[in-house]
């Protein structure tokens, strides 16, 4: 295989055309110097080359993962290409041509320069799922509940299981603002769905009575003489505070009415 | 009363349980039911003190019957009183739970009438939960001390995990303090317990859909600073606690002055914070490092070393244990070094067998180098740093033990630093001051 080309592969940022460039790498015999999904190409002075999705390709490239390394190197792929790494494909790419040649040693060598980035990226994936596991809120609607999140990696496939097996009875929506995307559980099924947008109808006096008697006791349940304000933020980072109402900060912005559509509870 | 004040009267009387533990039970989703468990615990949110928020965590009624000279509960202390009725907590549970506000209730209670009336209440809100309103997430109730066995019973097969609080870490400080209590009256439920669980094992092996009891297990919680019991003597307690009653979990609380009493500290002293931390540094040696008591806190000394945490310290004062060749030693030795934790010792076990481990690739792993790196060998350092013993306890102090805002430490005479904070001392050089007298103190000490 020759080394590192001035060329750069653009795919359309699906886990199916990621897989799709490893497949062009190692069978064009060439070694992109990046791997970009389409629409975060920015002009460059490097050759591009576009990459199609093609299903089969990239079913053979899943299957190799297993079959050449080890059944781990599903997830480890797979959730690294979730995480909001930088230059994650570039990781996986550099992993897998790594590791085709070293087999299932290479999910050992948890230091080795080529693998250690995708067990990093792997890592901050799965402690964001955790911490949204708790620290996520539901609001009701007219007996639909309604979550909305901003986290930093693409954790809505790893929070499904969860909230659906708990929730099973329920009808709920978590709407990922920061990758524009929604997980609905409906009728004992499933979907991930595009949503550029999501309003609400203003909250119901029994929806912001339960706001206010978390808040209640929250507030009450701390210790005045044990107060640790950065102990606090250590364990539960800013960034999630805003939906979460027990925290401090944003009073009316967090109770401020929001507007939904019509064929919301149908769609 | 709405549901807003009781909630907010009871919520103040149960904070001072320390448990929020949602762990050690592993219940999938049950047809028609709300709610799972998840083994590892969810802390949903974390209060102003910086403890996480896990269960509901209230009183069913805060009318207590007895005295115990330490509670804010207590009957002679005047404060407002609640009750929940069975139907407003099972309405408050299930409101939060399907908001994910919470990973389920833990349910307390103080004596009101007698035990047994008590624990009927409780068991009384529990059942409608679980039946009426089909409640499958995390329970954790608290048994009674006193009460009738046939009712922990019957407790155990509603909760999740129970609990019986030891209170305080001595007999002679429990009869000073809590007059109403006695040593065998907390140890009797806490056997029980123990007993139904593992009867309960055996019933399950038999028979695999058996009714679980208490399936997270007991645990439980003392107070720290009320009485003058020493640190050795609390984590000999513990230890016992771990091996003689199979407990998940004891916590510690560090003593809040909620009364003036002559038996008790003075209202103006400053929870005993660090010391509690202590304990919980130790705590988690002997349940996953592979400490005894006697190890942690041996002859020489009765308290926890404010300056160095616990395992710092048995390093110091074990020079012929080290180095440890990262690359060989097992994976016992490896727990022993400070700066390698459970995480990075695994992760080193499976790294190693496949290329030796350099210094870097240590960092890679996580291990902590500021402190490990004048314990161990490894592929590319034969030799642990040459450094002098001041340097290794200089990098190995413990931050906390600084802070202006901890309670003074008086081990070692040291300055006291709130002091030369008060007299104008800038809190940052006030530390620094009190930082190099430790060392000092330190090095002579080893």
């Amino acid at each position: 295989m020759s080394g590192e080309s001035d060329l750069i592969y653009l795919y359309d940022g699906s886990y199916e055309g990621m897989l799709c460039c490893v497949y062009e790498s190692v069978y064009g015999r060439e070694v992109p110097a990046d791997i970009v999904p389409e629409n975060e190409a920015e002009p460059t002075l490097f050759c591009t080359k576009y990459i199609e999705t093609d299903l089969e390709h990239a079913q053979r490239v899943q299957r190799s993962l297993a079959r050449k390394i080890a059944p781990a190197a599903e997830d480890l792929v797979r959730d690294t290409f979730f995480s909001c790494a930088d230059g994650k494909e570039r990781k996986i790419l550099r992993f897998l041509l790594f590791a085709y040649r070293a087999g299932d040693a290479a999910l050992r060598m948890r230091a080795h320069d080529c693998v250690a980035p995708l067990y990093e990226a792997q890592r901050a994936l799965r402690n964001e799922v955790h911490l949204l596991l708790g620290f996520l809120r539901f609001s009701e609607y007219d007996g639909v509940l309604v979550a909305r999140i901003r986290p930093k990696n693409f954790v809505l496939p790893y929070l499904q299981p969860h909230f659906c097996a708990r929730f099973a009875g329920e009808t709920f929506l978590i709407y990922d603002k920061t990758h524009k995307a929604a997980l609905v559980w409906q009728d004992r099924r499933a979907r991930l769905v595009a949503l550029d947008n999501l309003e609400t109808p203003p909250e119901s006096e029994e929806e912001l009575s339960f706001r206010r008697m978390w808040r209640t006791f929250s507030d009450t349940i701390a210790i005045a003489l044990r107060e640790n304000p950065r102990c606090r933020m250590t364990h539960c980072p800013k960034r999630y505070w805003s939906e979460m109402w027990e925290m401090p900060g944003g009073e009316e912005e967090k109770l401020k009415m929001r507007s939904l559509p019509e064929d919301f509870t149908k769609s | 009363m709405d549901v807003l004040k009781k909630l907010e009267i009871l919520t103040d009387s149960a904070k001072y349980d320390v448990a929020c533990t949602s762990s050690g039970s592993d219940r999938g989703p049950a047809a028609g039911k709300l709610g799972t468990t998840a083994p590892a615990g969810i802390c949903h949110s974390f209060s102003a003190d910086g403890r996480c928020i896990s269960l509901l965590k209230v009183l069913m009624n805060n009318y207590c019957i007895y005295d115990c000279k330490y509670c804010v509960n207590r009957r002679s202390n005047d404060v407002p009183r609640a009750a929940f009725t069975p139907r407003e907590l099972a309405e408050l549970t299930i409101g939060f739970y399907r908001r994910n506000y919470i990973e389920g209730l833990f349910l307390s209670s103080a004596v009101i009438r007698s035990p047994d009336d008590t624990m009927e209440l409780m068991i009384r809100a529990l059942e409608l939960l679980r039946t009426e309103y089909k409640f499958n997430g995390y329970i954790h109730a608290k048994t009674i001390p006193g009460a009738d066995p046939a009712l922990v019973e019957k407790l155990g097969l509603l909760a999740d995990r129970l609990s019986v609080n030891i209170e305080l870490p001595s007999e002679r400080s429990l009869s000073l303090l809590a007059p109403d209590k006695t040593k065998q009256a907390i140890l009797a439920p806490m056997r029980l317990v123990q007993q139904g669980v593992e009867q309960n094992r055996a019933e399950l092996a038999v028979y695999r859909s058996a009714p679980r009891f208490a399936p997270a297990g007991q645990s439980t919680q003392m107070i720290v600073g009320a009485s003058p019991e020493t640190d050795r003597q609390i984590l000999r307690l513990t230890e016992s606690l771990y091996q003689r009653y199979s407990l998940k979990r004891v916590f510690f609380s560090a003593y809040i002055p909620v009364a003036e009493n002559a038996l008790l500290p003075s209202l103006d002293t400053k929870p005993p914070l660090l010391r509690e931390h202590r304990l919980y540094q130790a705590d988690w040696l002997l349940r996953f490092y592979g400490f005894s008591a006697d190890e942690i806190l041996d002859d020489t000394a009765e308290n926890f070393n404010p300056y160095l945490d616990p395992k710092c310290n048995w390093a110091v004062h074990h020079p012929e244990f080290f180095p440890v060749d990262v690359n060989r030693a097992p994976y016992e030795d490896l727990l022993r070094v400070p700066g390698i934790g459970v995480v990075s010792a695994r992760r080193i076990r499976t790294a190693r067998r496949e290329s030796a481990l350099t210094l870097a690739g240590l960092k890679r792993l996580g291990v902590v180098l500021k402190r490990a790196r004048y314990f161990i060998v490894c592929a590319d350092s034969a030799r642990p740093l040459p450094v002098s013993r001041e340097e290794t306890v200089r990098a190995l102090l413990d931050p906390k033990a600084y802070s202006v805002t901890c309670e003074q430490l008086s081990m070692f005479a040291a300055p006291d630093i709130q002091t030369l904070a008060a007299s104008g001392m800038s809190a940052r050089k006030a530390a620094d001051e009190g930082k190099e007298n430790a060392v000092s103190c330190l090095v002579k000490a080893i």
